[in-house]
């Protein structure tokens, strides 16, 4: 049964070039952290400006978008994907923000993440046809209408945009262990325990989002499906997720792992993460679908 | 002895530990959590490749994965219990003394030269005060020592949230044992009987309303009336993310159908009789149960795809149309579709048999169940939180000023549990503040 919203073609319009423009800015938000990483210092703060601009404009979009729907745009993979890139643009410009030495390497490594998770959005569902990224403006089912949905969905994309920040910090770790200290990259990456921290204390972020997530979406659940666990892939791989990072925050505390193990576990976490998102929809179907 | 004593109790050197702490220091230590997290992690993963009922029935059900289940759960019991001790220790008796070469090798170190009068370290004490650290002064056989700290709940985060953590499965444990999960339901004035905690629910009144679009799935709003015995529990409304709950018992609306009724009529008796059929029941239609009509699909909304293949337009009951098999045997005699009382007329062995769709009940169906574990589920969780926010959110810092060898220079170092961070840069504030105090004089 098709279920639309009627949006003006005007709204419609300024929504797409909106996205777009977002989409585009945060390109060349990415081509300018990668001049930075490339030895040319100047270039950290205007990349960082072009990501704000970029972030402003998404910020937009979304607002307008849930004009245009009518309600929160938290419902479907469309609008998931959208809060979460804008969540995790928000977390690294946040941590930018907060730390006084900038860390706009890292700016180098999530941006191009973000681009891999516009990619998913926009190029991917026209190279694979199974597919499918809806940008219909559908109202919300019933069992949707509550206000844990906003809290399940908000949590959700500070998790994930903890854990992507984390996998970014992750692979320059890994790549400045391969190239010269002296060369360009060697100088322009921040130290390897400077690195470990930041992937640990991003680690931290995602993992209390995504607790709260599950802890949420199981208070919810309770409500609406009358049982807080269901056994659901969706609900089975968030937790797979939760253990693979679990694993890495007690290993690295309490048996002092940093370095390469700590790497393959964060980017486990990642993989797993990136699956439960985008894998679980297609591949292994349950009472997640909403899509 | 107490728990935490036997596992956390030092023998004399060269003593052989007792078997029983041994096993404490096994179940409880961290190589074996990790393990079986990560062993719970493989399974699930391969588990959700397989039918999620049979994954439920054969993996998660099944005694093995309930015993990693419970292994991980003392494990962290006995984690837990372990970090008590040294927990409190670290927190509430920190070691205050250092010395200049203690403090030189901190994870993060100043030497500041200072050129007033008064004592340095009194200067050290008020940048440490400006900078929001608990402050106390200490003795040592090196001399003062400025010692400051702040953040101390960080140190409880790990506990809390392994306590929370715990906390919830053990309620999920106790919600398992003592309580029951099943679905019932009926339409308006029917009735039925919870056996596990002896009440009844009788069903008063079922309201569909549509959404503004009715391709909507609409809201059904069940009115109902529990009793215990002559006793009347309650009466209210159930309804989508609305449950009624009572004594421990939550009803709660898991979804609505309709069953349609059928009147058959013996064209050459005319005995006549009327009854209530569900998606998937056979209509016999004649007394040698050999030709039925196998109901597939009620349509409220019936149309048809030019293909022919029929579909719901909407949620609305506007055109009502039972969808399903006519059967002969085991051969399908091809699909037949009986819309509101309109009557059709199929041939039996036994003779003719007038068939016609003469209404329809609207049904609700309710998951019911007692979780007295909820409570415990709810309250560990918002603890697990609590606990990861202060581990994550609260970094404790230390800081100590010592006096250098000569009177105008002191030492100042910082360390930090779990984080270093952000201790460079409070050390840079502290420097900083005192240089100013110093200029000011």
């Amino acid at each position: 049964m098709a279920t639309l919203i009627e949006v003006p073609p005007v709204l419609m319009l300024i929504e797409n070039i909106l996205f777009m423009a977002a989409a585009l800015i945060y390109l060349a938000a990415t081509i300018g952290y990668i001049i930075y990483v490339r030895g040319n210092q100047e270039w950290g703060s205007f990349a960082s400006l072009v990501l704000k601009i970029a972030f402003g404009i998404h910020t937009l979009f979304i607002v307008l978008r849930g004009y245009n729907v009518d309600r929160l745009p938290f419902v479907g993979h469309y609008e998931f994907g959208n809060l979460f890139i804008w969540g995790t643009a928000l977390v690294y410009l946040w941590t930018e923000w907060r730390l006084k030495e900038k860390f706009y390497a890292v700016g180098a490594f999530i941006t191009p993440l973000m681009m891999l998770y516009f990619s998913y959005l926009t190029i991917i569902p026209s190279l694979i046809p199974a597919i499918v990224v809806s940008r219909l403006h559908r109202p919300l089912p019933p069992v949707l209408q509550s206000n844990w949905l906003s809290v399940h969905v908000a949590t959700s994309v500070f998790g994930y945009a903890g854990f992507t920040l984390a996998f970014a910090a992750a692979t320059i770790w890994l790549v400045k262990h391969y190239v010269p200290a002296t060369g360009v990259l060697g100088r322009m990456f921040p130290s390897h325990e400077a690195l470990d921290e930041y992937i640990y204390r991003s680690t931290g972020f995602g993992f209390l989002f995504h607790t709260a997530m599950i802890v949420s979406g199981a208070i919810w659940a309770d409500i609406s499906w009358g049982r807080y666990w269901g056994w659901d892939p969706k609900e089975m791989w968030s937790l797979i997720t939760w253990f693979v990072f679990a694993v890495y925050l007690h290993a690295r505390f309490t048996r002092g792992w940093t370095g390469k193990r700590a790497i393959a576990l964060i980017a486990l976490g990642w993989v797993a993460m990136l699956f439960t998102w985008v894998g679980v929809a297609w591949l292994l179907p349950g009472i997640h679908a909403f899509g | 002895m107490r728990l935490t004593d036997t596992i956390n109790s030092k023998l004399p050197e060269g003593q052989p530990e007792s078997p029983l702490k041994q096993t404490l220091r096994f179940f409880g230590s961290m190589q074996l959590g990790i393990f079986l997290i990560l062993l719970l992690a493989v399974i699930s993963a391969y588990a959700t490749l397989q039918e999620m009922e049979q994954a439920i029935q054969y993996i998660y059900s099944s005694w093995w994965y309930l015993s990693i289940l419970s292994f991980t759960s003392l494990n962290l019991l006995l984690c837990t219990v372990q970090r008590i001790g040294p927990m409190f220790r670290l927190a509430y008796r920190p070691n205050k003394i250092a010395s200049v070469d203690s403090v030189k090798s901190m994870p993060v170190y100043r030497e500041v030269h200072c050129q007033g009068h008064e004592n340095p370290l009194d200067t050290a004490a008020q940048a440490f005060k400006r900078a929001g650290l608990r402050v106390t002064l200490a003795k040592t056989d090196f001399g003062h020592v400025v010692f400051g700290e702040r953040g101390r709940l960080g140190y409880f985060g790990s506990f809390a949230s392994h306590l929370g953590l715990l906390i919830v499965l053990l309620g999920a444990l106790y919600g398992v044992v003592t309580g029951y999960d099943l679905t019932n339901g009926g339409w308006i004035d029917t009735r039925f009987v919870v056996q596990e905690d002896n009440f009844a629910v009788h069903i008063t009144d079922i309201r569909m309303v549509q959404e503004e679009n009715p391709a909507m799935r609409p809201r059904i709003y069940t009115d109902v009336t529990v009793s215990r015995g002559e006793e009347v529990i309650l009466q209210d409304t159930v309804s989508i993310n609305y449950p009624v709950r009572f004594d421990g018992n939550t009803i709660y609306h898991s979804t609505f159908l309709f069953f349609p009724v059928f009147r058959l009529t013996d064209i050459a008796t005319g005995e006549t009789g009327s009854s209530r059929f569900m998606e998937g029941d056979r209509i016999y239609l004649d007394s040698q149960r050999t030709t039925y009509i196998e109901v597939q699909k009620f349509y409220s909304h019936f149309s048809m795809r030019p293909d022919g293949t029929p579909y719901n337009v909407d949620y609305r009951t506007i055109r009502p149309v039972v969808g399903g098999v006519l059967m002969q045997g085991r051969e399908s005699k091809g699909n037949i579709l009986l819309p509101l009382n309109k009557s059709q007329v199929i041939a039996t062995p036994g003779g003719e048999v007038e068939v016609m769709l003469t209404g329809y009940d609207l049904a609700t169906v309710f998951s019911v169940s007692k979780n007295l574990g909820r409570p415990f589920l709810f309250g560990g969780s918002l603890l697990l939180l609590l606990g990861l926010y202060m581990s994550f959110f609260i970094t404790p810092e230390r800081y100590y000023a010592v006096s250098g060898d000569n009177a105008h220079s002191i030492h100042i170092g910082g360390r930090g549990y779990r984080s270093h961070l952000f201790l460079a840069s409070t050390l840079k504030r502290i420097e900083a503040d005192i240089m100013q105090r110093e200029e000011a004089k």
